[in-house]
């Protein structure tokens, strides 16, 4: 079976890039070049910054390091946690999964859900990794052995923290069964589902309290004039207790050419990925039981059921078709559980790296000299984490929202109403609820760490300008290349045009937070002006290239009957 | 025969007025001219023309994979033609399709809505779609409601409707804003016998009322009990679309013989035809 599963995914890749006529060959060409050349933009960047830190004597190693650490715990937390969430779902709720559990082979969908969680759904971060790589080889000269070894460490560590993850929701699921048993209305799936919350909601604070007390003063050891350059050892044991400090560890081994040390970090990565592994196949023993108890729900074949929803008057004041759509839009978010969880842990993350504030508040009040441009850098790094949370989010719900109409879009394209519409009433829903949520965060940032009045106004200017122009450029790419291979909206987030989509944001955000930088250092609005017109273009190319052009897109999966 | 021919109004003058094409003597609601449908190299649909006029049930069938689901989603603008041209009540779905949809009425083959969304909100919800004011929709849906006995569970989740409900509701959306054309992609899939009677008695009366219907179907006996006129899909082509004594007439059937019987003989002349044209 994962033979035939392997096979079957290579297919799948086979057919993406098989173009059958000039005008595809020549979209997947321009496709394929401008992710080539956003991919090297980003290369770029991360050698200039990597050279800029290489020309600082004290710090050119540990705080690469720190660098190292800090990155790979957020981007593994953010793996892990994601593979708890769409895990939860893929595991036990995918329709498409009756055919397999109804066969003899019933034992293969875990195979699947591992290949699909835990081993294809991580090619984005090879895409991330590779540049940096690059880019390493280019300031450190690392060779190919560095390289290699760097991207097993990513892939190894993206391996065990999904597959970790999974062996985590089975135990959750065995719990959740016997719980059940012993509550008289126990819902196995909710009780079930209310783990997996608790479980991210302390997984979040084990990270966030330690981090929380950080010290960067005596972390790179500012104080201690009896060295030249700073030492690892105190952001090595801060570190210590998480699994990506092995990733980080390889990764610092490769950049300081102890070669032994990175294959000894790589090598441990590998056995503990082998190691959950054989665990989820051990515990995978009982999943069609725990799989059939799950299942069970409300469910109306005839007309006497005791479960219903008060009458609802959900749509009885509705008088527009705009109103309609756009109550629709909303009513379904907030009755999803996996969207409402999906946007809680999000807007957690979101929430848990603006409060950094605190702690970069104190180390920098103790040095009152540098506090003024510290502060401006500051702000310019909380734009960046604005524009990637906008992002995020524009990328989770914004960016599938047509293509997950797949099954009912029948309803509205089968009725008196033009696409245009429909984009503008998503419009309305994302772009309005993405900038909502931004204005919030950046008043938390600004009563965190008060700024100038002309200041405070620039940076909220500029993270609601950014978030808006963000969503948008999401639901347009999203609308424009729609995607029915599969039913779940975090699947279709790591498509490619997703992570163009992302590509795309990466190079936007960081020339604007070089021109809030800019702008508020020495107040010239020349950076305020370019930064007003590249937003703007980027709406008028959504404009004139999707919402257009939508009638030309056809929104109905095809079928040859 | 259609209010406008019965008052002896002129040909021009109602086209003005209601937007219809006249087809023969008859006023006809759905006309389909030459449409083709390719998916990449793939032909799905070649050169098919077919009308419904008014107070006519019009029964499409063919074996799985000849193209009768594209050619609904084409009508009812789901999908885009390669070429050709389809007009409901005058108006062309490509070019005015906010008009030619206001006319019609669409229940799919697979009668899926938001999940979590109540069978009665998402009637609410389509009504909105088509313009209908909330008083008059929640008139419309308590009158709906009642046809399949749908009003206990009215106010539950549309996923934890059977595959029978489903279908139910999707039949109710599609007549809430009381459309001119029906268009129906295999109608009775999950209903039980009871239900069955039912939708053909009130597609019955539909037309009898002056509405039109298209339903593409395998169920050759609901076929045979409602409609009276008939096309024959195959491999993409439309080898015979015509009122049913027409069409027995091509097959060289007598009055007796049954729809299957046409069918089978059609299909099979078009097989053999095929494989003859293969071999030469």
């Amino acid at each position: 079976m994962l033979t035939f599963l392997l096979q079957f995914q290579g297919r799948k890749i086979t057919r993406l890039f098989a173009a059958r006529s000039a005008g595809q060959l020549i979209t997947s060409l321009l496709f394929v070049g401008l992710f080539v050349g956003l991919a090297v933009g980003f290369c770029w960047l991360l050698i200039a910054g990597l050279e800029s830190v290489q020309v600082n004597e004290f710090l050119r190693i540990a705080l690469p390091y720190f660098l190292y650490e800090l990155f790979l715990l957020v981007l593994f937390g953010l793996v892990g946690v994601s593979a708890l969430i769409s895990g939860a779902f893929a595991l036990f709720r995918q329709s498409s999964d009756m055919w397999f559990m109804a066969s003899p082979r019933f034992q293969s969908v875990l195979v699947s859900k591992a290949l699909q969680v835990g081993v294809f759904s991580l090619w984005p971060l090879v895409v991330i990794a590779l540049p940096l790589l690059v880019a390493m080889q280019v300031v450190y000269d690392i060779g190919v052995w560095g390289m290699v070894i760097g991207m097993l460490a990513v892939v190894s560590m993206g391996v065990l923290t999904s597959v970790a993850a999974l062996v985590w929701l089975l135990c959750l699921g065995y719990l959740s069964v016997a719980a059940s048993r012993r509550m008289p209305r126990g819902d196995a799936f909710g009780i079930f589902l209310s783990s997996v919350v608790l479980t991210i909601v302390v997984a979040g604070l084990l990270v966030w309290l330690p981090l929380r007390d950080f010290d960067l003063y005596s972390l790179f050891a500012v104080r201690d004039f009896s060295i030249t350059e700073a030492p690892t050892t105190y952001i090595a044991s801060q570190f210590q207790y998480y699994l990506s400090h092995l990733a980080a560890t390889a990764f610092y081994a490769v950049q300081t050419g102890a070669m032994v040390v990175a294959w000894q970090a790589v090598g441990w990565l590998v056995a503990l990925a082998v190691g959950v592994t054989v665990l989820y196949s051990f515990l995978g023993r009982g999943f069609l039981h725990i799989w059939q108890l799950l299942q069970e729900s409300h469910f109306v074949a005839a007309s006497n059921s005791e479960t219903k929803r008060p009458v609802s008057n959900q749509f009885s004041r509705i008088h527009s078709t705009w109103g309609a759509l756009v109550r629709r839009e909303i009513l379904v978010f907030f009755r999803t559980p996996r969207d409402v969880f999906w946007l809680g842990f999000l807007l957690l993350l979101w929430l848990v790296i603006t409060s950094f504030d605190v702690f970069l508040v104190e180390n920098v009040a103790r040095s009152s000299a540098a506090a003024e441009s510290a502060s401006q850098w500051i702000q310019a790094a909380q734009f960046l984490v604005i524009t990637y949370f906008a992002a995020a989010i524009a990328l989770r719900f914004a960016f599938p929202s047509f293509s997950i109409e797949r099954d009912h879009v029948w309803v509205l394209l089968s009725s008196p109403m033009s696409l245009q519409r429909l984009f503008a009433a998503k419009a309305l829903v994302y772009v309005g609820g993405i900038v909502a949520l931004t204005l919030v965060v950046t008043m938390i940032h600004l009563w965190i760490l008060p700024s100038t009045g002309v200041n405070a106004g620039w940076f909220v200017c500029f993270g609601l300008i950014a978030s808006a122009t963000v969503a948008l450029v999401g639901l347009g790419i999203g609308a424009r290349f729609p995607n029915f291979a599969s039913d779940d909206p975090q699947q279709m987030s790591t498509s490619v045009p997703g992570l163009v989509f992302m590509l795309i944001v990466i190079g936007y955000s960081s020339l604007s937070a070089y021109a809030l930088f800019s702008l508020l250092t020495t107040q010239n609005l020349l950076f305020a002006g370019a930064f007003a017109v590249g937003s703007l273009i980027m709406v008028w190319l959504v404009y004139t290239l999707v919402v257009q052009r939508l009638q030309q897109v056809e929104f109905v999966p095809i079928t040859h009957s | 025969m259609s209010t406008a021919q019965a008052v002896g109004i002129s040909d021009r003058f109602f086209m003005r007025q209601s937007g219809k094409k006249p087809y023969g003597k008859i006023w006809v609601m759905l006309h389909v001219s030459n449409i083709s449908k390719q998916f990449g190299a793939h032909q799905v649909l070649d050169d098919i023309s077919l009308s419904v006029p008014d107070g006519s049930i019009c029964a499409l069938i063919g074996p799985n994979g000849s193209g009768k689901t594209t050619l609904t989603k084409i009508i009812a603008g789901l999908l885009q033609p390669t070429a050709g041209t389809v007009t409901i009540a005058g108006a062309d779905i490509v070019r005015d399709p906010v008009t030619a949809k206001a006319q019609l009425g669409y229940i799919p083959d697979n009668p899926e809505a938001w999940g979590k969304m109540t069978g009665r909100e998402l009637l609410h919800f389509v009504g909105a779609l088509y313009g209908m004011t909330p008083a008059a929709r929640a008139q419309r849906i308590e009158e709906l409601l009642p046809i399949f006995a749908l009003t206990d569970i009215a106010d539950r989740d549309f996923e934890q409707y059977s595959r029978g409900n489903r279908q139910k509701f999707s039949i109710l959306t599609a007549l809430l804003h009381e459309p001119k054309l029906l268009l129906i992609d295999e109608p009775i899939v999950g209903l039980d016998p009871e239900s069955v009677s039912i939708l053909e008695q009130l597609l019955v009366d539909f037309a009898a009322k002056g509405g039109s219907v298209l339903i593409t179907t395998h169920t050759l006996l609901v076929a045979e009990h409602i409609a009276d006129r008939v096309g024959i899909l195959a491999h993409g082509s439309l080898l015979a679309a015509d009122t049913v004594d027409v069409v027995r007439a091509q097959a060289e059937k007598g009055p007796d013989a049954s729809l299957s019987q046409v069918y089978h003989t059609i299909v099979g002349q078009s097989v053999a035809e095929t494989a003859q044209s293969d071999q030469s």
